[in-house]
């Protein structure tokens, strides 16, 4: 069902007419006659399957699509009554504050408070007026302490968050955000959700695209999901809460207590490093699913690059299968130990998707069953970097799982998948575990954690 | 909230030295470096931009593999002329070409590049290109080490698989350069940067006392290496 949606009587603040967009070598449509209205103060959520065209609708919004990808766009997109079809991004940015997936491109400095004065004088404020928005910036946001931090070192959900306030900085009329909630923690989600809240009474407009449709639950004045290029209007109260959707397929699995006889796979001996307080020490065995909790920048990440042997702790130690890891070298720890990164570009090598599986040691019938379990068969000849990101996410997850290591850690890889995807994802994992190998992992969905039942280590308490 | 307790950089005084300040060294050493024509001079040349290059924190396996190339073009340019002394003059005057550069954009801020070029009224075309180059080189860096990391995570050590290197390093390594080219020029956008649109300085670059001391010893150093060379 195709919609067209005029709330009020007062003039949109954002109007997409008729539009549709073909990518570069396709003769489908991508996206057909959406038509979409965002008035002043309203909350709209555009959810879909990961490759339903979100991105695509967000590209074509902002004026990223066509400029920058190329394709075929037909229709308009009217601000505040002025056709901006033909505009820049950066004509577009003056009324749209706009946080794309990657926030790491759109950062440009070296420190926090100098990101915030970056984007001021780009819009060519007057000094004084940077001096003012910034401090209040700092100090709305409270960053105040963190104003000199250097930005390489921050974590994603740190980086969200700042990217977010050189944004509102400027007061923008409409707000358009992909996958916000992506990396961030509790707090830092219900700290957003207020945000949003208050910027929504104060007459701004915000189009959400997000996939944890329960985070926004009450929220949304409308949300649209995006199927076969066509846009639906969803009612949010009547989706199946997640615990009911996963349960559905998992409540016999959960695994039980550990047995008092399990074999120790992982042990850790008062470790620290740089900056962060010692982390707690902890055991995992054999089948243990384990979730790394805690805020965004209390060193998540940085205990599973210690895990992996790519940093080494300044005190303690670490024990895998009864072996001192001291003085041992990655490629050695890869032996036992496999590492999904944050961002899986890092991660693929091969020419194929079938190849980047199809490592020494896995028979041809292994790959097929993983790229099969991870509904990654069908694409099994493109190039990896041709996939989607949540696609590489998976693919990445099974060139690792492909090793049959003994130990999995996996590094916010559940971001960006639709609920189909996650489950496909967390079925493979739970497989991985019930045939002995044992998951760390961190995530701020709390999806996966009702998922996998896992053991929570917090980080910081 | 527990969160990392950020360290200061040790580079913080290069970082502080006004941007053209440090372009300027960089063209006068590289000028330099092509009239020279003694080893000992040479030297100091290099030995004072590694000493630079010492404050800027290059990952290990960056530098050795650095050095090894350098050995490499070293032995098989003596072996192809027969001129061992000629052979180490030529690999320090490459060496001298080719770091100042990096010194250079692992010290200055983009911020403070855009804010300098913007002073000197430089063409708008070239403010955004020098911009995105800038941001490219620790970027790269950045993006050097994470993959190096990821092949190490599936067991491929590149110091002994130089094999792989194009498979597992160059391979993902344009791919990202490639995207990020992309990528970082509409993040520029949607931060509100046009190299054509009028831009406020709400921080101008100002000669400061850390200014004159580098110049001082710089102009010390050029000196140092005239003498040696010319006597004078």
């Amino acid at each position: 069902m195709m919609t067209r949606n005029t709330i009020g009587n007062s003039q949109p603040l954002l109007e997409i007419q008729d539009l549709s967009f073909t990518h570069v070598g396709q003769s489908e449509p991508t996206l057909e006659a959406i038509n979409l209205n965002l008035n002043a103060g309203e909350l709209v959520v555009l959810a879909g399957a990961t490759g339903s065209g979100k991105s695509t609708l967000l590209n074509c919004l902002t004026g990223i699509a066509p400029e920058h990808t190329g394709g075929k766009l037909t229709g308009q997109v009217i601000c505040q009554g002025e056709d901006i079809t033909g505009w820049s991004v950066r004509q577009r940015s003056r009324f749209m504050g706009i946080v794309l997936q990657n926030v790491e491109t759109q950062l440009f400095t070296e420190r926090v408070e100098e990101e915030i004065v970056f984007g001021l004088e780009n819009w060519n404020f007057p000094p004084q007026q940077i001096q003012e928005l910034t401090q209040a910036a700092l100090v709305e946001f409270d960053l105040m302490s963190q104003k000199d931090w250097r930005i390489f070192k921050l974590s994603a959900g740190q980086k969200q968050r700042l990217l977010l306030t050189c944004l509102l900085t400027r007061h923008p009329n409409i707000l358009v955000l992909d996958e916000p909630f992506a990396f961030l923690d509790t707090a830092g989600v219900q700290l957003l959700l207020e945000l949003l809240q208050q910027r929504v009474k104060r007459g701004q407009s915000v189009l959400l695209i997000e996939h944890r449709l329960e985070l926004l639950r009450g929220l949304p004045n409308r949300t649209y999901g995006l199927e076969a290029g066509c846009l639906n209007c969803w009612d949010l109260s009547e989706l199946p809460t997640p615990a009911e959707s996963l349960f559905q397929t998992s409540a016999s699995t959960h695994p039980g207590p550990r047995q008092s006889n399990a074999r120790i796979v992982l042990q850790t001996h008062d470790i620290s490093f740089g900056g962060y307080p010692a982390f707690p020490n902890f055991k995992v065995v054999a089948g243990d699913i384990v979730l790394l909790k805690g805020d965004n920048g209390c060193g998540k990440t940085t205990l599973l690059k210690l895990l992996s042997g790519l940093l080494k702790p300044n005190t303690g130690w670490l024990e895998i299968e009864g072996q001192d890891q001291t003085n041992k070298k990655v490629v050695q720890i890869a032996q036992t130990v496999g590492f999904v990164l944050q961002n899986p570009n890092h991660q693929l090598f091969a020419e194929s998707v079938s190849a980047e599986v199809m490592q020494p040691g896995v028979t041809t019938a292994q790959a097929q069953q993983l790229l099969e379990q991870l509904n990654l068969s069908y694409c099994s000849d493109k190039h990896p970097h041709a996939l989607s990101q949540g696609q590489k996410r998976r693919l990445a997850l099974g060139a690792v799982l492909a090793r049959q290591p003994t130990i999995c850690l996996l590094d916010e890889i559940m971001v960006g998948q639709d609920a189909t995807s996650l489950e496909l994802m967390l079925k493979a994992l739970r497989t991985f575990t019930e045939e002995g190998g044992a998951l760390i992992f961190t995530s701020h969905d709390p999806k996966v954690a009702t998922m996998l039942q896992p053991h929570i280590i917090a980080l910081d308490e | 909230m527990t969160t990392f307790k950020q360290q200061q950089s040790h580079s913080d005084f290069l970082k502080a030295i006004n941007p053209f300040l440090k372009i300027g060294l960089s063209l006068a050493l590289i000028a330099l470096s092509l009239f020279l024509e003694q080893i000992s001079s040479m030297l100091v040349l290099v030995g004072g931009v590694s000493v630079l290059l010492f404050q800027v924190k290059v990952p290990w396996p960056l530098l050795m593999y650095s050095l090894l190339a350098l050995t490499v073009f070293a032995v098989v340019s003596a072996w192809l002329s027969g001129n061992w002394s000629q052979s180490l003059f030529n690999t320090l005057r490459l060496l001298a070409i080719l770091l100042p550069a990096p010194v250079l954009a692992l010290t200055t801020p983009p911020t403070d590049l855009i804010r300098s070029l913007q002073q000197a009224r430089l063409p708008s075309f070239l403010t955004l290109s020098l911009t995105l180059i800038w941001r490219f080189f620790p970027l790269m860096q950045q993006e050097l080490q994470r993959i190096w990391e990821a092949n190490q995570l599936r067991g491929i050590d590149l110091k002994r698989q130089p094999r792989q290197w194009f498979s597992g390093l160059i391979v993902p390594l344009v791919f990202q350069m490639v995207t990020y080219a992309d990528e970082v020029t509409i993040g520029l956008q949607t931060r509100g940067y046009s190299p054509t649109a009028p831009r406020s300085n709400s921080r101008p670059i100002r000669w400061g006392q850390v200014d004159t001391l580098f110049c001082l010893m710089a102009l010390l150093w050029l000196g140092l290496i005239s003498y040696v060379e010319w006597g004078i």
